[in-house]
C-alpha cells in the first residue's frame, strides 16, 4: 500500500462534511477552503454551506479527477486492486 | 418451478439464540405460505430438550438452526451436531445453520449440510429447501428490459381533444410536404454512410470511395466548425480525441466492468416506475463509470445528454471525443462505445429532440440499437433555441425515423421551467404525440414533476408538492391512455445543494410517481443544484439509494392528495382544450409557435433562432 497513491482510486472527487465553529457563513467558507488547502487539495469548492447558531454545516469537495482528465483509476484499476490485495 | 409441483417439506426451526429469532419467524411464515409443514421451537431451549423433541418427529426433511456467532457458540453448535448424530437425526434430516457471522465454510466445518449468512435472501434458503436453483435477484428477475408503451392502447378518452389534435396534426403533415432541411439531408447521408460501412458485399476500397463522396456532400450541409474538423482536423474548443492508448484501456475497462456485477433491486413490491438517470459528463470514460455504477445501484435505464452547443451546430463530429464541460458529444463512435458498455437489460435512450441534428441523431441512435429517443419540437423551438419551422420539419423526420427504427420516444415538456403554464406545455405535448401516432411511432408523455415558475406565481404549490403533480398526471390520463414518464428530473427546482435535502426531495417525488404508478421517472443526482463543477458519482448513488428507500417505504400504498388536485386537474384539462382550440383556429402549427400560442415571451418562451431560414422548399 505504501507505494500506492490511494487518491488514484477515487473516481472523481472527495467530499468532506463537517460542522465548523464560526461566526458567519463567509468565515465558514474561508475555513472550509483552508482545511482543504492544509490537506493538500489544490482544486476545492464549497458544495454546500448553511450557517446557523454556533457555526456552519459544510460540505467541501476536492476535485481529484474532472471529466476529460487522465484518470489514475482508469489507467490501471485492475492491477491496482491486485496490488492492494497482495500488499 | 411451479409451487404446486414442489414436494412439500417438513421443517423444524430451532432458534438457538436466546433473543434473535425474528429471522426464523419470518422464514417460518414464508415456508407456511408455500405449503410446507413447519414446527418452530421456542428460543433458547436446552440442547437436550431439542434433541428429545427432534427424536419424536417423524419424516423430518430439514432442521434449521439459527444462532448468532459469538464466544463459545462454535463449540455449542458442534455439540449440537454430535448429539444429533448420536440420536441418528442426521440420517433422516438435513441440518442447516444460519445467522449473523455464519459462513457456508464455517457451517460445513461444524458438520452442517448447509450454512447461510446474515445477508442471505430468504428466497435462497427456500430454494435450497425446495431443491431448486436459486435465481439470485439479478437480471433474471428484475432487470428485464421492457417496452414502455406496450401496456398502453393510445386510445383517446376525450373526444374534443382528439378532434382538435386531428385537425392540427393533419395541417402539420400537409405543411411538411416537399420540405426538407440541411439536418434532414445530413440524416439521409449519414444513413447511407452507415449502410456503406456495414455492407459486406463492398470491397474496402469501394467503401472508402463511396464514403468519401458521401462525406463531401455531407459537409456541404455543415457549419464551418464541422467542416474545419473534417478537412483540417481542428477540434472545437475544449474537445479532445481520446488517444488510441486510452481507447484500448477503455475497452478493457468495459469488459472488466461487465464481469460479476450484482445489481440492487430498486423497486420493492411494484414493477413500475422504471428509474432512469441521465449521463453526460463530457467524457465517455467517465460516462461509462457513471452508467455502470447507476446500473449496479438499480437504474433501469440511462440517457445520453449532449452539450448545448451541439444542438446549435449543423453537423456532427466523428471519433471518440471528450469534452471538458457538461454534455457528452454525439458522434457515432462515442455512442457506439457507450452502447458497448451497457448491460443487456439496460434501457438506453439518446436524446435527439431540440437542435439542428435531430434527424441525424435519430439515425445514429436507431442504427446503434438505442431503445428510445427523445423528440419534442415545441420545447426545442420555444426553449431549446431552434427555429420553430426548422425544428418542425426536422422533428417530423426524426419521428418517422423513430418509427422506422422501432424507438419509442419521449417528449419532455421542459418549457414549463421557463414559465410556460402546464396546460400550454401539455397542449404542445399532445400535438406531437398525436402526430407521432399518425406516423406510426410510439410517443411517451413526459410531464414535469417540478416547482415551476408558473406554480410559484399562482401559488398552486404553496401548501404541498403533491396536488398539482397528481393533477397533471390525472389530466393527461383523462385525455389519452399513453405511457407517462415524469421528468426531467423529477422534483425539478425543489433541489438544493444540501445532499440530504436533494436526495430526499427526489425520493419524495419518486414516492408520488410510484403511488400514481406512472411508467418511468428520471431522477437527478444529489448534485442537481450544484452548478460549479461536475456531478460526482457518489451523488448519483445518493439519490438511487434514496429512491429505493422511498419505494420500500411506500410499497403498494398510495399518497392521498387533497381535494385541490381534482380542481387543478379540471383546470389543466380545460386549459389544454382552450390552447388547442387557438392553435386549430390559427390554422398553422408553425405560426402558432412563432406567435406564442403554445408559450409566449410573457410566459418565458421565445421562438429559437438557430436554423432560421434553412427549411428547403420543393
Amino acid at each position: 500500500m505504501e507505494n500506492l497513491d490511494v487518491f488514484d482510486s477515487i473516481v472523481d472527487s472527495l467530499d468532506i462534511e463537517t460542522f465548523i465553529i464560526c461566526h458567519s457563513e463567509e468565515e465558514g467558507r474561508r475555513i472550509g477552503l483552508a482545511i482543504m488547502e492544509q490537506l493538500g487539495f489544490r482544486d476545492a469548492d464549497i458544495v454546500f454551506i448553511e450557517f446557523l447558531g454556533s457555526g456552519a454545516r459544510i460540505r467541501i469537495r476536492a476535485n481529484i479527477y474532472k471529466p476529460g482528465d487522465s484518470y489514475g483509476w482508469f489507467d490501471s484499476c485492475n492491477q491496482k486492486r491486485d496490488y492492494i490485495r497482495n500488499g | 418451478m411451479d409451487n404446486n409441483t414442489i414436494r412439500k417439506k417438513k421443517v423444524l426451526l430451532i432458534p438457538l439464540d436466546p433473543v434473535h429469532d425474528v429471522a426464523l419467524k419470518i422464514l417460518n411464515r414464508k415456508l407456511k405460505d408455500r405449503g410446507h409443514k413447519t414446527i418452530l421451537l421456542p428460543p433458547d431451549l436446552p440442547l437436550e430438550e431439542i434433541i428429545s423433541r427432534l427424536s419424536e418427529i417423524n419424516n423430518l426433511d430439514f432442521v434449521l438452526v439459527s444462532r448468532t456467532l459469538g464466544y463459545g457458540v462454535a463449540e455449542l453448535l458442534g455439540r449440537f451436531i454430535d448429539m444429533a448424530e448420536a440420536a441418528r437425526i442426521r440420517d433422516k434430516a438435513k441440518m442447516v445453520l444460519g445467522g449473523k457471522a455464519i459462513t457456508p465454510q464455517l457451517a460445513a466445518e461444524l458438520g452442517f449440510d448447509k450454512g447461510f449468512g446474515e445477508k442471505t435472501d430468504f428466497e435462497e434458503i427456500i430454494a435450497y429447501l425446495e431443491d431448486r436453483e436459486f435465481l439470485r435477484e439479478k437480471e433474471e428477475l428484475f432487470r428485464k428490459k421492457i417496452s414502455i408503451p406496450s401496456s398502453h392502447t393510445y386510445q383517446y378518452k376525450n373526444n374534443r381533444v382528439k378532434g382538435l389534435l386531428n385537425e392540427i396534426t393533419d395541417e402539420i403533415i400537409l405543411w411538411s410536404k416537399n420540405k426538407s432541411s440541411p439536418g434532414i439531408e445530413r440524416a439521409k447521408l449519414r444513413e447511407r454512410m452507415i449502410n456503406v460501412s456495414q455492407d459486406d458485399s463492398l470491397a474496402d476500397e469501394d467503401k472508402v470511395v463511396k464514403t468519401r463522396a458521401l462525406k463531401k456532400e455531407y459537409l456541404s450541409y455543415c457549419d464551418e466548425k464541422i467542416v474545419r474538423f473534417y478537412e483540417k482536423g481542428l477540434l472545437p474548443e475544449k474537445v479532445r480525441k481520446l488517444s488510441s492508448e486510452e481507447i484500448g484501456k477503455l475497452n478493457i475497462y468495459i469488459q472488466q466492468q461487465k464481469k460479476d456485477v450484482n445489481f440492487k433491486k430498486i423497486r420493492h413490491s411494484q414493477s413500475l416506475p422504471l428509474v432512469f438517470v441521465q449521463y453526460g459528463t463530457g467524457c465517455p470514460i467517465m460516462d461509462i463509470a457513471h452508467i455502470k455504477t447507476s446500473e449496479a445501484w438499480g437504474a433501469d435505464g440511462v440517457f445520453h445528454f449532449d452539450p448545448s452547443w451541439g444542438a446549435r451546430t449543423e453537423g456532427l463530429l466523428e471519433g471518440i471525443l471528450s469534452h471538458e464541460e457538461d454534455g457528452s458529444i454525439i458522434s457515432w463512435e462515442n455512442l457506439a462505445v457507450i452502447k458497448s458498455s451497457l448491460h443487456k437489460e439496460t434501457i438506453w435512450t439518446v436524446r435527439a429532440h431540440r437542435g439542428l441534428n435531430t434527424p441525424e441523431t435519430a439515425v445514429i441512435a436507431g442504427k446503434l440499437g438505442a431503445d428510445l429517443t427523445k423528440i419534442h419540437m415545441v420545447y426545442g423551438s420555444l426553449n431549446g433555441g431552434t427555429d420553430p419551422a426548422r425544428l418542425t420539419i426536422d422533428g417530423l423526420e426524426a419521428i418517422k425515423l423513430a418509427a422506422k427504427y422501432n424507438m419509442p420516444f419521449d417528449e419532455p415538456t421542459n418549457e414549463e421551467l421557463g414559465g410556460v403554464p402546464a396546460y400550454k406545455s401539455f397542449a404542445g405535448l399532445l400535438i406531437i404525440a398525436d402526430l407521432a401516432l399518425k406516423l406510426k411511432a410510439q410517443p411517451i408523455l413526459k410531464p414535469l414533476f417540478c416547482y415551476s415558475p408558473d406554480v410559484m406565481i399562482s401559488g398552486k404549490m404553496d401548501d404541498n408538492y403533491i396536488d398539482f403533480n397528481v393533477a397533471k398526471i390525472n389530466s393527461l390520463r383523462s385525455i389519452i391512455d399513453a405511457p407517462i414518464w415524469p421528468g426531467e428530473p423529477i422534483g425539478f427546482m425543489t433541489h438544493s445543494e444540501d445532499r440530504v435535502q436533494s436526495s430526499l426531495t427526489t425520493a419524495l417525488h419518486a414516492a408520488i410517481a410510484i403511488s400514481l404508478q406512472v411508467d418511468a421517472i428520471t431522477i437527478a443526482s444529489s448534485d442537481e443544484a450544484y452548478s460549479r463543477g461536475p456531478i460526482s458519482l457518489a451523488s448519483r448513488i445518493d439519490t438511487l439509494r434514496a429512491v429505493q428507500e422511498a419505494f420500500r417505504f411506500l410499497g403498494k400504498a398510495e399518497i392521498k392528495p387533497t381535494g385541490k388536485a381534482r380542481e387543478y386537474e379540471k383546470e389543466i384539462t380545460k386549459g389544454i382544450e382552450e390552447a388547442l382550440k387557438k392553435v386549430a383556429r390559427r390554422g398553422s402549427f408553425v405560426d402558432a409557435l412563432y406567435e406564442g400560442l403554445l408559450g409566449s415571451p410573457q410566459d418565458g418562451a421565445y421562438p429559437g433562432r438557430a436554423g432560421r431560414g434553412t427549411v428547403i422548399e420543393g
